[in-house]
Order: C-alpha cells, then sequence, then structure tokens
C-alpha cells in the first residue's frame, strides 16, 4: 500500500447548538458530535470507522462529503484545502453510498435516471454517451439492460443497494463514504455485498471509509481501523495491530461484543455497561470513564490525547500515559 | 403545561389581531364610504357631515386602534346604514345564532359518534355501508343546497314546517338539519375509521382474554383510546359551523348574526364587517386552543413534544 | 406485486358523466348563442317539457324573466365550473410554492409561513371569501382570484408536511451530496414526489371550490344577474318554489350531481394512492 495521503483531516469539530424557544433562542447545551477529529487517509486504502449510533459518524461523514460545514479545522483533499470553491470539483471525486438502500434511491425514478443523475449533474454528456458509461457498470454488477427501466419498489434491498453503489461509481471518484451500506440488509446479502466493494475496489483503485457499528462487517472489509466514542478518535490502528494488541478499554469491549459462532469457545465477554452518555452533557474528562473498568482520578479531571503508542497504533487513554 | 397553554394563547391572540388587521385595511381599500351611502346628488357638507357621525374623518391610526380594541371594549364605531353601534347590532342577534349553533353542535356530535360507533362495530353490515354513504354524501353537500331541498320537502310539498323565521319550536328543526348534517358526516367517518383502528390493536385482546366482557371493553378500552382524534375534528366543525350557518340562516330568514354579516358585506357596511369578522375568528380560535389543549391533555407525547 | 390498473366501472362512470357535464357546458357559447341579458316577459314561467302543459319549445321552461331556462342552467353550470377550476389552480400554484419553500427552509420563513397557514385557517373559507368579495367586488376574474387567494392554504400545510416527511429520505440529501443544485432537487425530485398526493387533494378539494362559489353566488356576493351560475339561479329560483319548484329544484340537483360525483372520484384516487394500502413500498 502506497502511503499517498488522499484526505488530511486537521482538527476538525462540528458542533450542534441545541435550543428551544420560538425563535430558537435559548440555547439550552452544545453537542459536540465531532470533536477535534485528526485523520490521514491514504489512497486506496479502506479505513473502518466504528462506534455505537450517536458517537458523531455520520456527522463526520458530512462534514467530509461538504454536506454541513464544520465549526473549525481544516479537511485537505488531493492536496487542496476544502472550502466553497472547490467544492464542485470534489463532488465528482467524492460519492457517498447511504445506509438504507429504500430511502437513498428516489421512489418515482427508474433505475436508469438514478444511476446517472451525477452525470446529468456535471457532465453534458448525450443520453447514449451517458448509456455507454450505465451500461458496462451495471453489467459487472449483476443487472441486465433490461432492468434500466424499472422503478425502486421493484427491486430487492441488496439489489436496491447495488443500484446506490452503482449511482456512487458512476463518475469513477477517487474517495467513496460508505455510511453503514450493509446494515439496513439481510445478513446473507451482507456478505456479497461486501465483497461487491471489495472486488470494485481491486479494478478501480478507489478509496474507502467505511462506516459501521458492527465490528463482524468492519473486520471483515478494512485495511485500518478508527474506533469512535462521542466524537472523539480513541484508537487508530490497522487491523491486524488493533486485533492483535488492542490497547483501549473501549475497543476492546467492541470486540469481545463480535459473536463467536463456535459455542465451545467460550469467551470473556463482558458487555458494555451502562449508556452511551448525553452527548448533551458529556462527562468531565475522559468520555469513556463512566463505563470503563480502569479508570482512575486523572480520567475525571483531563481529556486524553489521541497519541502514537507504537509505530502507526494510536489511542487516547490515560492508562498508557507511560508509554510511547 | 401551564406555560404551553400559555404560549397557544399567546398565539391564537396574535392571530385574531393579524386577521383583523388584514381586514381593516381591506376594507379601507375601498375608498370613501359616503360614496355609496348617500345619494350621489348629496352636498358635501352633507358628506363631510356624515364622516364625522361615522367617526371617519378621525386619523387613521386611531380608527385602528378604536378596532383592535373593540375585543375588549365592545366599541366598534357605527354601523354605516343603521347608524347604530355595531356591538349593540350583534347583541340582539347574537341569542339566536347561538342558539342553533349549539343544537346543531350537539346534535352533530351525538348522532356523529353514535353513528360511527354503531358502523365501525358492525362492520361490513348493512349499516356500515348506508353510514358511509350518507356521510359521503353528507359531507359534500353545500348547506344551502340541503336547505332548499328540506324547505321544498317540509314547506311545500308535506306542508309540515314553516319555510323561516325563528317564531316557533318547529322553526329550528330544519335550520337545525341543515346546519348539523355536514358536521356529523366528518364526525361520524372519522369516528369510525379511528375505532377501526383501535380495535384492531392488541390490548383489546388481552382484555378480553382477561374476561373483560365485550360491552366493557368496547367502551371503556376502544371507545375513549378512539375519541381523542375525534375531538380534534369536533372542534374543527366549529368554523364549518360559523361558515354554514350564514348560508344556512340566509336560507331560513334566520334573524341571527350569519344574515346581518351578509347583508352588511352586500351593502359595504364595513364596521358591521369586521365585527362579525372578529366574533368568527375569536370564536374558531378559542375552539381551536382549547382542542389543542385537550388533546395535548388526553396525549401526554404531544405535550412533551410541545 | 403488480399494482392493479383496472378502473373499476363506477369511477368510469362518475368521470364518463363529469367529463360529459363539463364538455357540453364548456361548449355553451357555440351551442346556444344568446345575449344572457335578453328578456320576454310575454313568455315568462313557461312550465317545463316533461310538466302536463309543458311544449318541448322550452325544454326545461323559462325563468321569471321568460329566458330559457334550460341554456341558462347550461351557462350557469358552465360559469360555475370554469370559476371553481380556475380558482383552484391558483390555490395550488400558491399552496405548493408557499409550502414547498416553508418545508424547505426552517427556521422563520417555514415559522412566517406557518402562521399566515394557521391564520387563514382560523377563519372559515366561506366569511373570508364574503369580506373579500364585499370589498373587491365580484366580476368573474375577481371572483377566481378571490377564491384562489383564499384557498391555498390547506394545499400549503400538506405540502409542507410532505416536504418535511421527504427532507428525512436520504434520497434528497444523497443528490446534494452529488452536488445536484436546489433547483434540479426540487424539480427532479421535489415535485415528482409529490405530484400524486397533490393531484388527489386537488380533486378532493375541487368540490369545495364548487361549494364556495355557489355559495358567494346564492348570498348575491358572487356573479350578478343578467350573468348566472348554479348559486344564482338556485337563489333566483327560491321566489318561485310554491309554482314553479324546479328553477330551484333542479340547479340544486345539478349541484349535488357535480358535488357529489367530484367527491367520489376525489375518494377513489385517495384510497388508491393511500401509502397504507400499498403493500410494495
Amino acid at each position: 500500500m502506497s502511503r499517498d495521503v488522499l484526505i488530511q483531516v486537521n482538527h476538525l469539530k462540528k458542533y450542534f447548538n441545541v435550543s428551544r424557544g420560538i425563535l430558537g433562542h435559548h440555547i439550552e447545551g452544545t453537542v459536540k458530535a465531532v470533536d477535534d477529529v485528526s485523520l490521514s487517509i491514504y489512497r486506496g486504502e479502506t479505513i473502518g470507522l466504528i462506534g455505537e449510533s450517536g458517537c458523531g459518524k455520520s456527522t463526520l461523514s458530512r462534514v467530509l462529503l461538504g454536506l454541513i460545514s464544520p465549526t473549525d479545522g481544516e479537511v485537505i483533499f488531493e492536496g487542496k484545502k476544502m472550502n466553497r470553491k472547490a467544492l464542485k470539483e470534489f463532488r465528482t471525486r467524492v460519492q457517498m453510498v447511504f445506509q438504507d438502500p429504500y430511502s437513498s434511491i428516489d421512489p418515482r425514478m427508474c433505475m436508469r435516471r438514478i444511476i446517472e443523475e451525477p452525470l446529468r449533474i456535471h457532465t453534458s454528456l448525450s443520453r447514449s454517451e451517458r448509456m455507454d458509461l450505465v451500461l458496462p457498470l451495471i453489467k459487472q454488477l449483476g443487472f441486465d439492460e433490461e432492468d434500466l427501466k424499472k422503478y425502486p419498489h421493484e427491486f430487492s434491498g441488496g439489489q436496491r443497494q447495488r443500484i446506490g453503489i452503482a449511482r456512487a461509481f458512476i463518475l469513477e471518484p477517487s474517495f467513496i463514504i460508505c455510511d453503514e451500506p450493509v446494515s439496513a440488509l439481510d445478513v446473507s446479502i451482507q456478505a456479497q455485498i461486501l465483497n461487491l466493494f471489495r472486488q470494485l475496489q481491486r479494478e478501480k483503485g478507489v478509496t474507502y471509509l467505511f462506516i459501521s457499528h458492527d465490528m463482524a462487517v468492519i473486520k471483515h472489509i478494512s485495511d485500518r481501523i478508527a474506533v469512535m466514542y462521542l466524537g472523539r478518535i480513541v484508537e487508530l490502528a490497522s487491523k491486524d495491530e488493533l486485533f492483535s494488541d488492542t490497547l483501549h478499554p473501549y475497543t476492546k469491549a467492541l470486540i469481545e461484543s463480535i459473536p463467536v459462532p463456535d459455542p465451545r469457545i467460550h469467551t470473556s465477554m463482558k458487555p458494555l455497561e451502562g449508556e452511551l452518555p448525553s452527548p448533551i452533557n458529556p462527562p468531565s474528562g475522559c468520555p469513556f470513564r463512566l463505563r470503563c473498568r480502569h479508570a482512575m482520578d486523572i480520567c475525571a479531571s483531563s481529556i486524553p490525547e489521541l497519541r502514537e503508542i507504537k509505530e502507526g497504533h494510536f489511542a487516547a487513554c490515560h492508562l498508557f500515559d507511560g508509554r510511547s | 403545561m401551564l406555560k404551553y397553554a400559555l404560549k397557544r394563547i399567546i398565539k391564537a391572540l396574535i392571530t385574531i389581531f393579524f386577521i383583523l388587521t388584514l381586514v381593516f385595511f381591506f376594507t379601507r381599500m375601498s375608498g370613501d364610504p359616503t360614496n355609496w351611502i348617500l345619494p350621489d346628488d348629496a352636498t358635501e357638507e352633507q358628506r363631510i357631515e356624515m364622516r364625522h357621525s361615522l367617526g371617519l374623518d378621525r386619523p387613521l391610526h386611531e380608527q385602528y386602534f378604536e378596532v383592535m380594541t373593540s375585543l375588549f371594549t365592545g366599541n366598534a364605531g357605527r354601523s354605516y346604514n343603521y347608524l347604530r353601534p355595531v356591538s349593540e347590532l350583534y347583541a340582539e342577534r347574537m341569542g339566536a345564532t347561538i342558539r342553533l349553533g349549539l343544537i346543531s353542535f350537539s346534535l352533530a356530535a351525538l348522532v356523529g359518534v353514535s353513528l360511527g360507533t354503531i358502523a365501525a362495530v358492525k362492520r361490513n353490515s348493512f349499516f356500515d355501508r348506508f353510514t358511509i354513504m350518507i356521510s359521503i354524501a353528507g359531507s359534500t353537500l353545500p348547506n344551502f343546497v340541503l336547505g332548499i331541498l328540506l324547505v321544498f320537502l317540509f314547506c311545500f310539498v308535506l306542508r309540515l314546517l314553516p319555510s323561516g323565521g325563528a317564531s316557533s319550536a318547529s322553526s329550528y328543526i330544519m335550520p337545525v338539519i341543515a346546519m348539523a348534517v355536514g358536521p356529523m358526516a366528518n364526525i361520524a367517518r372519522l369516528t369510525r375509521t379511528s375505532l377501526l383502528d383501535v380495535l384492531r390493536q392488541d390490548y383489546l385482546d388481552s382484555a378480553r382474554a382477561k374476561g373483560v366482557s365485550e360491552h366493557v371493553v368496547l367502551i371503556k378500552h376502544a371507545l375513549r383510546n378512539a375519541l381523542i382524534p375525534v375531538i380534534t375534528v369536533i372542534g374543527l366543525q366549529v368554523g364549518t359551523l360559523v361558515g354554514g350557518s350564514v348560508v344556512v340562516e340566509t336560507v331560513f330568514s334566520w334573524p341571527g348574526i350569519g344574515s346581518l354579516l351578509i347583508n352588511g358585506a352586500k351593502m359595504r357596511d364595513y364596521p358591521i364587517v369586521i365585527y362579525g369578522v372578529m366574533l368568527i375568528s375569536v370564536a374558531v380560535t378559542v375552539m381551536n386552543t382549547l382542542v389543542d389543549l385537550s388533546y395535548s391533555f388526553l396525549d401526554p407525547r404531544i405535550r412533551d413534544n410541545a | 406485486m403488480k399494482k392493479q390498473h383496472a378502473i373499476p366501472p363506477m369511477i368510469i362512470f362518475l368521470l364518463v358523466t363529469f367529463a360529459f357535464i363539463f364538455i357540453y357546458s364548456l361548449l355553451a357559447p357555440v351551442l346556444y348563442p344568446i345575449d344572457l341579458g335578453a328578456t320576454d316577459i310575454i313568455n315568462r314561467l313557461k312550465p317545463p317539457a316533461f310538466a302536463d302543459n309543458g311544449s318541448s319549445e322550452y325544454l326545461l321552461g323559462t325563468d321569471s324573466l321568460g329566458r330559457d331556462f334550460f341554456i341558462r342552467l347550461v351557462y350557469g353550470t358552465r360559469n360555475s365550473l370554469v370559476i371553481s377550476l380556475s380558482a383552484m389552480a391558483i390555490a395550488v400554484v400558491i399552496g405548493t410554492l408557499l409550502g414547498v419553500v416553508s418545508g424547505l427552509y426552517e427556521g422563520w420563513v417555514d415559522y412566517i409561513i406557518s402562521f399566515l397557514i394557521d391564520a387563514r385557517l382560523s377563519i372559515p373559507f366561506l366569511i373570508l371569501a364574503i369580506v373579500l368579495a364585499s370589498v373587491f367586488g365580484s366580476d368573474k376574474v375577481t371572483m377566481i382570484l378571490i377564491m384562489g387567494f383564499t384557498g391555498w392554504a390547506t394545499f400549503a400545510r400538506l405540502i409542507r408536511g410532505q416536504i418535511l416527511q421527504l427532507k428525512k429520505q436520504n434520497f434528497i440529501e444523497a443528490s446534494r451530496s452529488m452536488g445536484a443544485s436546489s433547483i434540479r432537487i426540487l424539480f427532479e425530485h421535489i415535485l415528482v414526489n409529490i405530484s400524486s398526493i397533490l393531484i388527489v387533494e386537488a380533486t378532493l378539494r375541487l368540490s369545495s371550490f364548487i361549494i364556495l362559489e355557489s355559495s358567494l353566488s346564492f348570498l348575491g356576493l358572487g356573479i350578478q344577474p343578467p350573468d348566472t351560475s348554479l348559486g344564482v339561479l338556485v337563489s333566483a329560483g327560491r321566489d318561485y318554489m310554491l309554482t314553479n319548484w324546479w328553477l330551484a329544484i333542479i340547479p340544486s340537483i345539478v349541484i349535488v350531481i357535480i358535488v357529489l360525483d367530484v367527491s367520489l372520484i376525489g375518494d377513489w384516487l385517495r384510497d388508491k394512492l393511500d401509502p397504507k394500502l400499498q403493500t410494495n413500498r
């Protein structure tokens, strides 16, 4: 894998004000949906982003897509800082595959119009020129030319998700954000779609940011894994490193939560206790300390920084304050 | 809860003032009223005299202020034609309209809920189909047409009832029917759908499983839940009734505020129009606000989201 | 999984009836090129052809000024339908525009439009139209404008709700993430998706526009004689109910037929497009 940086994220923050009242004048609190996230994504890799729902992974993906503007921090894409001016160009290079294959495609458009929508937005190709691009792609994804006339309700969930994937690939982007693209699908279809993602990556050399709350899925697809908790990245390492030498207690809990298919193997499974704390009033210090088995005094007073503990292995936990 | 109620009331007041402001400025857009009150050959002195006696020579903002506060003071100027305070004119005729409205409203609610309940319980029976037919017809028929057909049948063919006025008890029959049928049909239709929805829920089966008798299940468990949306619709019928009363009062020469408003509008007697609009928007808004509040009282989910 | 596209015979009958009434009345000036104001006092209040002493010269007899009542009925139907349909078209356009804007832009724009919707709905359709007719008069065009500018609120509220629901669907966000402009999203996704519900609502509401027009005319605040509409005919016929009952009853029945026809078609359309009844979505 080359170490060519595709996207550099620096100290990205996205805060939402929670307000009440007719004019929204009573600001009740601030949700730090994304809090000081820094991350490098390399060309051609798949980086998995895992966390519970509500941890800010969807907000992070929408900031990266430019759908919402960050409160602070910057995103550098292919060497250019992302801003309003660069957005148009950026849109052709970055695409997204959405979680829900039912609501992410327009029920009133036929498959052909769904897939060629990006072409109609960004190019002035004629109808037949567009078809020249669409046809080979859908054949690769297992559709027939006939299917192009059909409407979404005539397809199954897995087929709809493949339509969503075709739409994301039609402009040949360099970066695709996959926001839980398999979590709404049957387990039997999940593996099929995941393999499709890998096959397309081999052929097109695309980079993925793959978001999921399911550690088994993340383990299957990722080269590197980032673990997110309450708006912060708490651990970041290559897949093998993360599983062989898990550092952060939260990551350990997530890994233990992967179901083991063999009933004879007894895992030391201790499920996470408690709920994700309210993001409006997160605990002081380390956000995870209330659910952490190893919580210490220092955890209540200072937020641990994400530091490189071993080469290429980052963690944000006071347990490793001595190491580095 | 109190805060929510307060908020709804303030919003209702703002709404009423907004409507009054609009109507006030609309009516001032049609020029000098003396042009159509006085004969064409009236002298300039007579016109000035007329304007003065109607208070039209005062600055606009004073007139506007008077209209806006009429809600509390009852003083909203004098009618162009009757040359009497409009509040007096309305007070004289208010009783007849309120009596007619209350009777029609109670009848619509009672019969509507009963019809809807029986139709839902005896689903797909002849009675159910009959109720659906009646409610479609009833909710679409314009009430002046209904009134005319009633008059034709009961006065001219059967010669049973007086064709107009409010002189005896029997003169209430036709106006009440003409006014109540539309709202009744809407209420019946909604009660039926709402009750059918509730009857499908599992908790009724669990009540039956506990050995609760079918009547108790229906009344205590099903109807109580089904009536929550019905209350909204019943409340919203007040608007329909008020609109309908204007027409029905004209058809049956009923001495109420509806016919006063219509005659005022025809003769461009704007003090009468403005006062009528104020009364109507107050009645409708108060009812809507009450429905909102009772709804949130019955269903805690709404209160918490407000 | 295939949807049933067969139209029930009852609905076909209703559609044909409405089409017949609409087209026949539209052709009135061609079929009966007369001056609506011309009177013939000698032949006043002639009985209709179906009465004992009626003649076939006047199919439905004549009115109090000796005018052929059938021709006036056709012209009246024409005016009622043309005015109601035009007013509804205006209301649909205004309502859709405000509803879309209000649904798309949260914050104060939405707040103001929602307030306007609530304010408008807190005073009955008919009452507001009466006030406006009293101020601005009631020739045909004014009437269309008055009805259009009072009837938009229910459409706006419906569309606003639809847009709020649509916004939760990811395909709008997906389109935005692909770089689609707001105009493109509006035309390609939003308007297409609300069109069917808009058609249903328009059909269901058409009857209330017809009722409003005939009520206003009946009250004397709408179409003015010698021009005519269904409400004007009923109102004029009232005075002769004892002797010439058909002058009031026949136009009343025409109103009933049109209104019921349109409502039943609207009801059927709504059931057909009701998401609860759709299995494959």
